[in-house]
């Protein structure tokens, strides 16, 4: 059973993004369909009958703030870029399996999509470590990563 | 007294157990209007079931790619999936995934319309999915 810490976000201003989110600690994948009652009068019986009209996603994460010169910044987001993406500028961003040194050697893609970010909430707790939260709105649809061919 | 446990009550898709299940919540409804009239004696309302609904949700520790790109696929496509449920039985070698037929047995269509997967550190990977019933359970 694979655990959390092996799928990843990957986001950037360009398509195709390889920056993963800096020391990340939780990330969530939501999606939800706006469904509407479509039962009629030709409907047979009581139960309802519903159809999708209409379909949105947000992804949400929450990571460790790094000092600039640490080194797992390198090629990596950092508070400093996360905080630089809440403007309405389009995002790229993949989910995937990862593995390797730091978990940042992507092995397959789960899904990918553009999106943008709609809020980053900063956290400085007595006694605790220094934290962000951030939200991106998904624009547009999710696209199914490709699987290997041996998968 | 022979109870069925949590762990053989299990939400079906296309006639398959959800694999890695943990939790399941199925809700009936039935949508009440107040059907008392100045003609009703009292105070009291007089309930009368106009129309009916179901969904279903279930958590599942599904981490496998191949299982994370399916959902998704299934969300995608907004189209009706076959959901059910059934007691299954627990015997050894079976994941207690297989249908017992039990009278309690239903099944429908659904809409695949809310779903999450959570992805945390040093956590398993947890997938909720939120199903609206549509059309009448048989």
């Amino acid at each position: 059973m694979k655990k959390g810490q092996y799928y990843r976000l990957l986001l950037s201003t360009t398509a195709n993004p390889t920056k993963v989110i800096a020391a990340a600690k939780t990330m969530s994948l939501h999606g939800s369909a706006q469904t509407e009652e479509s039962s009629t009068k030709d409907t047979t019986g009581d139960a309802l009958e519903y159809d999708v009209v209409g379909q949105s996603y947000d992804i949400t994460g929450s990571g460790l703030v790094l000092t600039p010169s640490d080194s797992l910044n390198t090629g990596a987001n950092g508070l400093n870029d996360m905080e630089g993406y809440v403007q309405d500028t389009m995002l790229y961003w993949r989910i995937c399996l990862m593995e390797g040194t730091n978990n940042r050697t992507v092995v397959e893609e789960i899904a990918h999509g553009t999106c943008k970010c709609t809020q980053l909430q900063m956290q400085g707790q007595n006694k605790q470590n220094a934290s962000y939260n951030y939200t991106l709105n998904g624009y547009g649809a999710i696209v199914v990563g490709t699987a290997p061919s041996n998968d | 007294m022979s109870k069925i446990k949590g762990q053989n009550f299990r939400l079906m898709m296309a006639g398959s157990a959800v694999p890695e299940e943990t939790n399941v919540s199925i809700t009936l409804t039935g949508n009440a209007e107040d059907t008392s009239t100045k003609d009703t004696e009292g105070l009291f309302t007089q309930e009368t079931i106009v129309s009916t609904a179901w969904s279903a949700q279930v958590d599942s520790y599904q981490a496998e790619p191949s299982q994370l790109r399916a959902i998704i696929t299934t969300f995608i496509a907004a189209t009706e999936v076959a959901v059910g449920w059934d007691q299954t039985t627990g015997a050894a070698g079976t994941q207690n995934r297989t249908p017992a037929n039990a009278n309690f047995k239903r099944s429908g269509q659904a809409l695949l319309n809310d779903f999450t997967m959570q992805f945390d550190d040093r956590a398993t990977v947890n997938v909720s999915l939120q199903f609206q019933g549509t059309g009448a359970l048989s």
